[in-house]
Protein backbone atom coordinates (compact mmCIF):
# COMPACT_ATOMS: atom_id res chain seq x y z
CA UNK A 1 0.00 0.00 0.00
CA UNK A 2 1.54 3.37 -1.34
CA UNK A 3 0.69 6.65 -0.29
CA UNK A 4 0.57 10.13 -1.37
CA UNK A 5 0.42 13.60 0.63
CA UNK A 6 0.02 17.06 -0.50
CA UNK A 7 1.27 18.68 2.39
CA UNK A 8 -0.08 22.20 1.55
CA UNK A 9 0.08 25.29 2.69
CA UNK A 10 -3.82 25.56 3.64
CA UNK A 11 -4.91 21.84 3.21
CA UNK A 12 -2.53 18.74 4.02
CA UNK A 13 -4.10 16.05 2.25
CA UNK A 14 -2.86 11.96 2.29
CA UNK A 15 -4.06 9.37 -0.30
CA UNK A 16 -4.39 5.72 -0.01
CA UNK A 17 -5.66 2.78 -2.47
CA UNK A 18 -8.50 1.11 -0.72
CA UNK A 19 -8.82 -1.89 -3.58
CA UNK A 20 -9.78 0.32 -6.84
CA UNK A 21 -10.89 3.36 -4.80
CA UNK A 22 -8.64 6.29 -3.53
CA UNK A 23 -9.63 7.04 0.12
CA UNK A 24 -8.48 10.33 1.29
CA UNK A 25 -7.96 11.69 4.70
CA UNK A 26 -7.59 15.84 4.72
CA UNK A 27 -7.35 18.81 7.92
CA UNK A 28 -6.64 21.80 7.33
CA UNK A 29 -3.05 23.03 8.09
CA UNK A 30 -3.88 25.54 10.24
CA UNK A 31 -4.44 25.93 14.50
CA UNK A 32 -5.29 28.08 17.36
CA UNK A 33 -3.77 28.61 20.91
CA UNK A 34 -5.91 28.25 23.41
CA UNK A 35 -4.62 29.52 27.41
CA UNK A 36 -5.32 26.54 29.63
CA UNK A 37 -6.81 28.08 32.78
CA UNK A 38 -10.15 26.35 32.31
CA UNK A 39 -9.36 22.78 31.93
CA UNK A 40 -13.31 21.98 32.26
CA UNK A 41 -13.28 23.95 28.62
CA UNK A 42 -10.38 21.92 27.47
CA UNK A 43 -11.95 18.47 28.40
CA UNK A 44 -15.65 19.46 26.75
CA UNK A 45 -13.75 20.38 23.71
CA UNK A 46 -12.30 17.39 23.66
CA UNK A 47 -14.86 15.32 24.35
CA UNK A 48 -16.74 16.81 21.67
CA UNK A 49 -14.68 15.53 19.02
CA UNK A 50 -12.30 18.83 18.55
CA UNK A 51 -8.53 17.80 17.75
CA UNK A 52 -6.82 18.62 20.51
CA UNK A 53 -3.28 18.38 22.14
CA UNK A 54 -1.84 20.20 25.28
CA UNK A 55 2.18 21.43 24.79
CA UNK A 56 3.90 23.72 27.60
CA UNK A 57 0.54 24.33 29.40
CA UNK A 58 -0.96 25.90 26.21
CA UNK A 59 -4.09 24.08 24.62
CA UNK A 60 -3.79 24.07 20.39
CA UNK A 61 -7.10 23.47 18.58
CA UNK A 62 -6.24 21.82 15.35
CA UNK A 63 -7.39 22.34 11.54
CA UNK A 64 -11.61 22.82 10.73
CA UNK A 65 -12.02 23.66 14.23
CA UNK A 66 -9.55 25.96 14.67
CA UNK A 67 -10.94 27.96 11.84
CA UNK A 68 -14.08 27.54 12.75
CA UNK A 69 -13.12 29.21 16.05
CA UNK A 70 -11.10 32.22 14.90
CA UNK A 71 -14.04 32.63 12.09
CA UNK A 72 -16.68 32.93 14.95
CA UNK A 73 -14.27 34.55 17.32
CA UNK A 74 -11.99 37.18 15.95
CA UNK A 75 -10.22 37.96 18.69
CA UNK A 76 -8.62 34.41 18.14
CA UNK A 77 -5.63 34.50 16.18
CA UNK A 78 -5.20 31.52 13.14
CA UNK A 79 -2.02 30.17 13.00
CA UNK A 80 -0.53 28.71 10.35
CA UNK A 81 2.53 26.57 9.89
CA UNK A 82 3.32 27.69 5.97
CA UNK A 83 2.99 30.32 4.51
CA UNK A 84 4.05 31.14 0.56
CA UNK A 85 3.95 27.58 -0.50
CA UNK A 86 6.84 26.82 2.36
CA UNK A 87 7.10 26.01 5.60
CA UNK A 88 7.60 29.34 7.81
CA UNK A 89 11.27 29.03 9.35
CA UNK A 90 10.15 32.74 12.14
CA UNK A 91 6.82 29.58 13.08
CA UNK A 92 9.59 26.97 14.64
CA UNK A 93 6.88 25.98 17.16
CA UNK A 94 4.38 25.31 14.58
CA UNK A 95 6.53 22.49 13.23
CA UNK A 96 5.66 20.25 16.07
CA UNK A 97 2.02 21.02 15.44
CA UNK A 98 2.29 20.97 12.08
CA UNK A 99 4.12 17.29 12.49
CA UNK A 100 1.09 15.58 14.78
CA UNK A 101 -1.24 16.58 11.67
CA UNK A 102 0.89 14.58 8.89
CA UNK A 103 1.27 11.62 10.87
CA UNK A 104 -2.07 11.66 12.18
CA UNK A 105 -3.58 11.94 8.70
CA UNK A 106 -1.28 9.24 7.47
CA UNK A 107 -2.62 6.80 10.12
CA UNK A 108 -1.61 3.31 10.29
CA UNK A 109 0.77 2.08 7.53
CA UNK A 110 0.79 -1.89 6.56
CA UNK A 111 4.56 -2.37 5.89
CA UNK A 112 7.77 -1.44 7.19
CA UNK A 113 9.82 1.41 4.68
CA UNK A 114 6.13 1.64 2.84
CA UNK A 115 6.55 4.62 0.33
CA UNK A 116 4.99 7.62 0.44
CA UNK A 117 5.37 10.37 -2.19
CA UNK A 118 4.78 14.35 -1.04
CA UNK A 119 4.54 17.19 -3.21
CA UNK A 120 7.09 20.18 -2.82
CA UNK A 121 6.69 23.32 -4.64
CA UNK A 122 9.43 24.99 -7.22
CA UNK A 123 11.21 28.15 -5.83
CA UNK A 124 8.77 30.81 -6.82
CA UNK A 125 10.17 33.31 -9.69
CA UNK A 126 8.81 36.65 -8.55
CA UNK A 127 9.38 36.53 -4.46
CA UNK A 128 12.32 34.56 -2.71
CA UNK A 129 11.01 31.52 -1.03
CA UNK A 130 13.13 28.55 -0.01
CA UNK A 131 11.89 25.30 -1.68
CA UNK A 132 15.27 23.55 -0.52
CA UNK A 133 14.69 24.00 3.36
CA UNK A 134 10.70 23.27 2.71
CA UNK A 135 11.45 20.19 1.10
CA UNK A 136 14.16 18.88 4.31
CA UNK A 137 11.69 19.50 7.27
CA UNK A 138 9.39 17.88 5.49
CA UNK A 139 11.49 14.90 4.75
CA UNK A 140 12.44 14.83 8.28
CA UNK A 141 8.80 14.87 9.81
CA UNK A 142 8.08 11.88 7.35
CA UNK A 143 11.31 10.19 8.31
CA UNK A 144 10.50 10.38 12.32
CA UNK A 145 6.56 8.49 11.75
CA UNK A 146 6.92 5.54 12.94
CA UNK A 147 3.41 3.02 13.16
CA UNK A 148 2.11 1.61 16.26
CA UNK A 149 3.87 -1.73 15.56
CA UNK A 150 6.98 0.60 14.40
CA UNK A 151 7.14 0.63 10.56
CA UNK A 152 8.55 3.24 9.22
CA UNK A 153 8.17 5.76 5.74
CA UNK A 154 10.42 5.56 2.62
CA UNK A 155 9.50 9.39 1.47
CA UNK A 156 10.39 11.01 -1.62
CA UNK A 157 9.57 14.26 -3.10
CA UNK A 158 7.77 15.43 -6.39
CA UNK A 159 7.21 18.90 -7.96
CA UNK A 160 3.03 19.52 -7.15
CA UNK A 161 2.68 20.50 -10.93
CA UNK A 162 4.14 17.15 -12.03
CA UNK A 163 1.91 15.25 -9.45
CA UNK A 164 -1.54 16.91 -11.55
CA UNK A 165 0.61 15.85 -14.60
CA UNK A 166 0.38 12.40 -13.28
CA UNK A 167 -3.30 12.54 -11.89
CA UNK A 168 -5.16 13.88 -14.64
CA UNK A 169 -2.80 13.37 -18.31
CA UNK A 170 -2.73 9.49 -18.56
CA UNK A 171 -4.61 8.83 -21.36
CA UNK A 172 -2.51 12.10 -22.64
CA UNK A 173 0.56 9.83 -21.89
CA UNK A 174 1.92 12.05 -19.12
CA UNK A 175 2.26 15.14 -21.66
CA UNK A 176 0.76 18.20 -21.35
CA UNK A 177 1.23 21.64 -18.65
CA UNK A 178 0.25 20.77 -15.03
CA UNK A 179 -0.61 24.06 -13.01
CA UNK A 180 -1.45 23.60 -9.18
CA UNK A 181 -3.35 26.39 -7.66
CA UNK A 182 -2.75 26.02 -3.88
CA UNK A 183 -3.08 28.56 -0.99
CA UNK A 184 0.22 30.03 -1.27
CA UNK A 185 1.82 29.37 -4.83
CA UNK A 186 0.65 28.69 -8.23
CA UNK A 187 3.08 25.72 -9.31
CA UNK A 188 3.74 24.72 -13.33
CA UNK A 189 4.86 22.18 -14.58
CA UNK A 190 5.56 20.98 -18.48
CA UNK A 191 5.78 17.81 -19.11
CA UNK A 192 6.78 15.04 -22.02
CA UNK A 193 6.08 11.04 -21.31
CA UNK A 194 5.88 11.89 -17.58
CA UNK A 195 9.45 13.75 -17.57
CA UNK A 196 9.72 17.30 -16.58
CA UNK A 197 11.02 19.55 -19.12
CA UNK A 198 10.69 22.82 -17.01
CA UNK A 199 9.42 23.61 -13.45
CA UNK A 200 8.30 27.53 -11.37
CA UNK A 201 6.39 28.58 -9.11
CA UNK A 202 4.49 32.11 -8.76
CA UNK A 203 3.54 33.04 -5.25
CA UNK A 204 0.17 34.83 -5.90
CA UNK A 205 -2.62 32.21 -4.65
CA UNK A 206 -5.16 31.48 -2.49
CA UNK A 207 -3.82 33.48 0.55
CA UNK A 208 -2.95 36.83 -1.47
CA UNK A 209 -6.21 36.96 -2.12
CA UNK A 210 -7.38 36.36 0.76
CA UNK A 211 -5.05 39.24 1.82
CA UNK A 212 -5.93 41.50 -0.86
CA UNK A 213 -9.89 41.12 -0.48
CA UNK A 214 -9.83 41.67 3.24
CA UNK A 215 -8.14 44.79 2.89
CA UNK A 216 -10.47 46.03 0.60
CA UNK A 217 -13.28 45.07 2.89
CA UNK A 218 -12.13 46.00 6.46
CA UNK A 219 -13.08 42.15 7.29
CA UNK A 220 -10.50 39.06 8.59
CA UNK A 221 -8.49 36.72 5.89
CA UNK A 222 -10.39 33.94 8.16
CA UNK A 223 -13.29 35.55 7.02
CA UNK A 224 -12.48 36.07 3.47
CA UNK A 225 -11.33 32.50 3.24
CA UNK A 226 -14.97 31.56 4.05
CA UNK A 227 -17.02 33.57 2.33
CA UNK A 228 -14.70 32.50 -0.83
CA UNK A 229 -16.56 29.32 -0.49
CA UNK A 230 -19.85 30.85 -1.73
CA UNK A 231 -18.53 32.61 -4.96
CA UNK A 232 -19.24 32.01 -8.13
CA UNK A 233 -17.02 33.93 -10.87
CA UNK A 234 -19.48 33.67 -13.46
CA UNK A 235 -22.47 35.32 -11.13
CA UNK A 236 -22.82 38.74 -10.36
CA UNK A 237 -21.53 39.48 -6.82
CA UNK A 238 -24.18 39.86 -4.23
CA UNK A 239 -22.59 41.88 -2.06
CA UNK A 240 -19.50 43.70 -1.23
CA UNK A 241 -17.21 40.53 -0.23
CA UNK A 242 -18.04 38.27 -3.02
CA UNK A 243 -17.43 41.21 -5.02
CA UNK A 244 -13.66 41.99 -3.69
CA UNK A 245 -13.10 38.46 -3.89
CA UNK A 246 -14.13 38.02 -7.47
CA UNK A 247 -12.13 41.26 -8.43
CA UNK A 248 -9.17 39.83 -6.70
CA UNK A 249 -9.93 36.02 -8.05
CA UNK A 250 -9.41 38.00 -11.71
CA UNK A 251 -6.24 40.02 -10.82
CA UNK A 252 -4.58 36.85 -9.58
CA UNK A 253 -5.27 35.22 -12.69
CA UNK A 254 -4.44 37.89 -14.88
CA UNK A 255 -1.15 37.91 -12.88
CA UNK A 256 -1.00 33.62 -12.79
CA UNK A 257 -1.23 33.77 -16.83
CA UNK A 258 1.60 36.46 -17.15
CA UNK A 259 3.77 34.32 -15.18
CA UNK A 260 3.27 31.42 -17.40
CA UNK A 261 3.82 33.48 -20.25
CA UNK A 262 7.07 34.56 -18.72
CA UNK A 263 8.05 31.56 -17.33
CA UNK A 264 7.30 30.04 -21.19
CA UNK A 265 9.34 32.92 -22.88
CA UNK A 266 12.36 32.53 -20.13
CA UNK A 267 12.45 28.36 -20.86
CA UNK A 268 11.36 28.78 -24.81
CA UNK A 269 14.31 26.78 -25.87
CA UNK A 270 13.29 23.43 -23.45
CA UNK A 271 9.46 24.20 -24.83
CA UNK A 272 9.12 22.04 -28.22
CA UNK A 273 6.05 20.42 -29.37
CA UNK A 274 5.08 18.31 -32.44
CA UNK A 275 1.41 19.05 -30.95
CA UNK A 276 -0.71 21.31 -29.33
CA UNK A 277 -0.07 21.16 -25.57
CA UNK A 278 -3.15 20.23 -23.14
CA UNK A 279 -3.23 22.11 -19.98
CA UNK A 280 -4.81 21.13 -16.67
CA UNK A 281 -5.16 23.09 -13.74
CA UNK A 282 -5.81 21.85 -9.98
CA UNK A 283 -5.52 22.65 -6.35
CA UNK A 284 -7.98 24.28 -3.96
CA UNK A 285 -7.83 28.00 -5.00
CA UNK A 286 -9.09 26.55 -8.50
CA UNK A 287 -12.21 25.00 -7.27
CA UNK A 288 -14.37 27.93 -6.92
CA UNK A 289 -16.98 28.07 -9.53
CA UNK A 290 -16.18 29.74 -12.88
CA UNK A 291 -12.69 30.04 -11.95
CA UNK A 292 -12.13 27.49 -15.21
CA UNK A 293 -14.03 29.87 -17.37
CA UNK A 294 -11.89 32.99 -16.53
CA UNK A 295 -8.56 30.82 -16.60
CA UNK A 296 -9.84 29.38 -20.03
CA UNK A 297 -10.16 32.48 -21.52
CA UNK A 298 -7.12 34.27 -19.98
CA UNK A 299 -4.59 31.59 -21.51
CA UNK A 300 -6.49 31.83 -24.93
CA UNK A 301 -6.22 35.70 -24.94
CA UNK A 302 -2.77 35.34 -23.54
CA UNK A 303 -0.57 35.16 -26.73
CA UNK A 304 1.75 32.40 -25.44
CA UNK A 305 4.50 31.39 -27.15
CA UNK A 306 3.60 27.32 -27.46
CA UNK A 307 -0.19 26.21 -29.39
CA UNK A 308 -2.88 25.30 -26.93
CA UNK A 309 -4.62 22.16 -26.72
CA UNK A 310 -7.78 21.34 -24.28
CA UNK A 311 -7.73 23.84 -20.63
CA UNK A 312 -9.26 21.98 -18.43
CA UNK A 313 -10.15 21.70 -14.83
CA UNK A 314 -9.47 18.44 -12.81
CA UNK A 315 -12.91 17.15 -11.63
CA UNK A 316 -11.68 16.98 -8.16
CA UNK A 317 -9.26 20.04 -7.90
CA UNK A 318 -8.42 19.56 -4.10
CA UNK A 319 -7.65 16.02 -4.46
CA UNK A 320 -5.84 15.85 -7.29
CA UNK A 321 -2.24 16.76 -6.09
CA UNK A 322 -2.56 14.03 -3.27
CA UNK A 323 -4.04 11.65 -5.89
CA UNK A 324 -0.62 12.47 -8.32
CA UNK A 325 1.52 11.75 -5.42
CA UNK A 326 -0.11 7.75 -5.01
CA UNK A 327 0.27 7.32 -8.53
CA UNK A 328 3.78 8.39 -8.81
CA UNK A 329 4.53 6.09 -5.72
CA UNK A 330 2.60 2.79 -6.78
CA UNK A 331 4.52 3.61 -10.28
CA UNK A 332 8.12 3.67 -8.51
CA UNK A 333 7.80 0.01 -7.30
CA UNK B 1 67.47 35.56 35.68
CA UNK B 2 63.81 35.20 35.93
CA UNK B 3 62.90 34.22 38.96
CA UNK B 4 59.35 33.43 39.46
CA UNK B 5 56.48 33.30 37.05
CA UNK B 6 53.07 32.74 38.86
CA UNK B 7 49.80 33.24 37.86
CA UNK B 8 48.22 34.71 40.51
CA UNK B 9 44.56 35.67 39.21
CA UNK B 10 42.78 33.87 36.18
CA UNK B 11 39.16 34.31 35.61
CA UNK B 12 36.84 33.72 33.03
CA UNK B 13 33.48 35.53 32.80
CA UNK B 14 30.47 35.14 30.50
CA UNK B 15 27.72 37.33 30.66
CA UNK B 16 25.39 38.14 27.69
CA UNK B 17 27.61 36.40 25.08
CA UNK B 18 30.42 38.36 26.26
CA UNK B 19 33.58 36.79 27.23
CA UNK B 20 35.52 38.63 30.18
CA UNK B 21 39.39 36.59 30.08
CA UNK B 22 41.44 38.76 32.99
CA UNK B 23 45.07 37.20 33.11
CA UNK B 24 47.13 38.88 36.45
CA UNK B 25 50.97 38.27 36.53
CA UNK B 26 54.08 39.22 38.93
CA UNK B 27 56.73 38.58 37.65
CA UNK B 28 60.00 39.10 39.63
CA UNK B 29 62.66 39.41 37.93
CA UNK B 30 66.36 40.33 39.79
CA UNK B 31 69.15 41.69 38.09
CA UNK B 32 72.33 40.99 39.79
CA UNK B 33 74.50 43.36 37.87
CA UNK B 34 74.42 46.34 39.15
CA UNK B 35 72.05 45.35 41.83
CA UNK B 36 68.78 46.46 40.25
CA UNK B 37 65.84 44.41 41.27
CA UNK B 38 62.98 45.41 40.28
CA UNK B 39 59.85 44.04 40.60
CA UNK B 40 57.27 43.63 37.61
CA UNK B 41 54.04 43.52 37.82
CA UNK B 42 51.96 42.61 34.38
CA UNK B 43 48.53 42.63 33.90
CA UNK B 44 47.04 41.59 31.14
CA UNK B 45 43.54 42.32 30.32
CA UNK B 46 41.76 40.62 27.25
CA UNK B 47 38.32 41.63 26.61
CA UNK B 48 36.17 40.20 23.82
CA UNK B 49 33.09 40.55 22.58
CA UNK B 50 31.22 37.55 20.78
CA UNK B 51 28.57 39.72 19.00
CA UNK B 52 25.49 37.57 19.42
CA UNK B 53 23.81 36.71 16.40
CA UNK B 54 20.51 37.65 15.57
CA UNK B 55 17.85 34.73 16.07
CA UNK B 56 16.01 35.55 13.14
CA UNK B 57 19.62 34.03 11.50
CA UNK B 58 20.19 31.60 13.50
CA UNK B 59 16.74 30.13 12.87
CA UNK B 60 17.37 29.82 9.46
CA UNK B 61 18.43 26.60 7.64
CA UNK B 62 17.72 24.33 11.39
CA UNK B 63 16.05 21.54 10.79
CA UNK B 64 14.65 20.19 14.25
CA UNK B 65 15.35 16.70 15.56
CA UNK B 66 11.79 15.12 15.01
CA UNK B 67 10.65 12.17 16.92
CA UNK B 68 7.84 10.30 16.45
CA UNK B 69 4.79 11.66 18.23
CA UNK B 70 1.79 10.19 19.18
CA UNK B 71 -1.14 10.56 16.80
CA UNK B 72 -4.73 11.98 17.43
CA UNK B 73 -8.18 11.69 15.57
CA UNK B 74 -7.54 14.65 13.42
CA UNK B 75 -8.76 15.05 9.24
CA UNK B 76 -11.99 13.82 7.56
CA UNK B 77 -12.05 11.04 5.01
CA UNK B 78 -13.27 11.03 1.23
CA UNK B 79 -13.34 8.35 -1.53
CA UNK B 80 -13.37 8.94 -5.09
Amino acid sequence: MSLGFDPGTFSLICAKRNKKEIEFNKGINAFIEIPLENPFLFNMMKNSGVPLIEKDNIGFVLGESAVNMAYTLASLELKRPMSEGCVNPKEKSAFEILQIMIHSLIGEIDKDEEKIYYCVPANAVNVETDADYHQKILHSIFKSYRSETGYKLNPHPINEALAVIYAELQKKAYTGIGISCGGGMVNVCYAMYGNPVFQFAIVNSGDWIDKQAAKATGESTTVINKEKLNVDLSKEPKNMIERAIGTQYRIMIEKTVQGIKNGLANAKTNVRSAGAIDVVVAGGTSCIAGFDVIFKDAMKNAGLSIELGDITRADNATYTIAKGCLIAAENSN
Amino acid sequence: MAQLIKPTEVSIKTVNGEVLLNIKLDININLTQNNIAPNVIAENKVENKIEEKKKEEQSLWEIPDFVSVPKIKFGSKEQS
